[in-house]
């Protein structure tokens, strides 16, 4: 007998009367927040950061991020949101509206820099500090996406049975990519244990990018916007590794140019 | 004198952790009709989505029909097309609502 994986958006129970009804996402999210949040507290210890910068740092992630991925979601329902423009329709989309993962990590990314450049802090250092902790969190959070039943892949031509009994009619991304950021957490972790002079959110941007990239292509929610045959995320991948690439070489031009000198 | 600096500061941690915790819970309390339809305004995801955006995409995109529980689309009685599939035929949902996939977000 297989058990068909089917959505859960909603956590609800009843305690001495009392219900409760919970959006699964919020739930894993808030537990992946918790898990986060201790996890830096012992890095801030081993980065000889300052308690109340890591506080100031969480807090200004958090609202960064949060700000990050409903701007970017209002930037993908643009050309709808130019059609039936009002400035309910925008608040409505801001607040009630979904969330786009690389839209948080910009904001994330963001709050750090900022915060670095106010508290006079190396950026670098809190980079390195703070990496780890974006694939942990996310490989938790992705946990709500397959829980709430969006971020689907496509439909499957027949069902997958897992382990003889846990069957798929579609593509379980958001577990394929939990399972990603996990790995990469860990690698990233292994890589800084090897040698402290990689930069871990290079290594980062690289993997979780080309990652991206290619899961994309297994989406099954078309409806999130396809341009000139990508996804917004798959532009942005483009965008990011685009970068990346250009900074590597810069980096290697001025070794070569060094050790000419 | 370190460890009791490292306890102080796991305290506000944990602090923090069970504030945050109990605004949680304490804004997830809903009626008796709410869990009897199994959904609420305010979800981030799934069919959930065409209640929260009603009616302003929904005719565009009704989403997350990924499940076999359509009967969260009974709240949403403004689509005109997916999830008006699963409210016309709540229950056995799944085969029409495949076409109306499209969960926003992430």
């Amino acid at each position: 007998m297989y058990r068909a994986l089917t959505m859960h958006p909603h956590i609800q129970f009843s305690i001495d009367n009392i219900n409760f009804s919970i959006p699964s996402f919020t739930l894993v999210a808030f537990i992946g927040g918790a898990v986060t949040l201790f996890y830096m507290y012992g890095r801030s210890i081993k980065f000889h950061v300052e308690f109340r910068d890591l506080l100031t740092a969480l807090v200004a992630a958090l609202v960064f991020g949060a700000i990050g991925s409903r701007f970017l979601f209002l930037l993908t329902r643009l050309p709808h949101l130019i059609n039936n423009f009002s400035t309910q329709n925008v608040i409505h989309f801001f607040t009630r509206g979904g969330i786009v993962f690389y839209g948080g990590l910009f904001g994330v990314l963001f709050a750090i820099k900022m915060l670095a450049k106010y508290r006079k802090l190396s950026a670098n250092e809190l980079f390195q500090m703070s990496t780890p902790a974006i694939p942990l969190f996310h490989s938790i959070a992705r946990i709500g996406c397959l829980l709430g039943g969006c971020c689907s892949g496509r439909q499957l031509v027949e069902p997958f049975v897992l382990l003889g009994a846990i069957h798929f009619d579609r593509l379980p991304i958001p577990l394929f990519e939990s399972i990603f950021n996990f790995i990469l957490f860990a690698a990233l972790l292994i890589v800084e244990k090897k040698s402290s002079k990689i930069e871990l959110l290079r290594s980062y941007l690289w993997s979780y990018a080309l990652f991206r990239f290619i899961i994309e292509f297994f989406r099954g929610d078309l409806a999130r916007g396809i341009f000139f045959g990508f996804s917004t995320s798959q532009w942005i991948s483009i965008i990011i590794l685009m970068f990346l690439g250009m900074r590597c070489f810069l980096d290697y031009k001025k070794k070569v140019e060094a050790l000419k000198l | 004198m370190k460890n009791k600096k490292v306890m102080k500061q796991l305290s506000v941690l944990i602090a923090i952790v069970a504030v945050s915790a109990c605004i949680l819970f304490s804004s997830a309390i809903t009626s008796e009709e709410v869990l009897a339809y199994g959904s609420d305004i305010g979800g981030f995801a799934g069919c959930f989505t065409c209640v929260i955006l009603a009616p302003i995409v929904c005719t565009s995109y009704c989403v997350g029909c990924v499940c076999d529980e359509c009967v969260y689309c009974v709240t949403c009685g403004n689509c005109e097309l997916g999830c008006r599939a699963c409210v016309e035929d709540c229950g056995s949902c799944v085969d029409d609502c495949m076409d109306c996939v499209g969960c926003i977000g992430l």
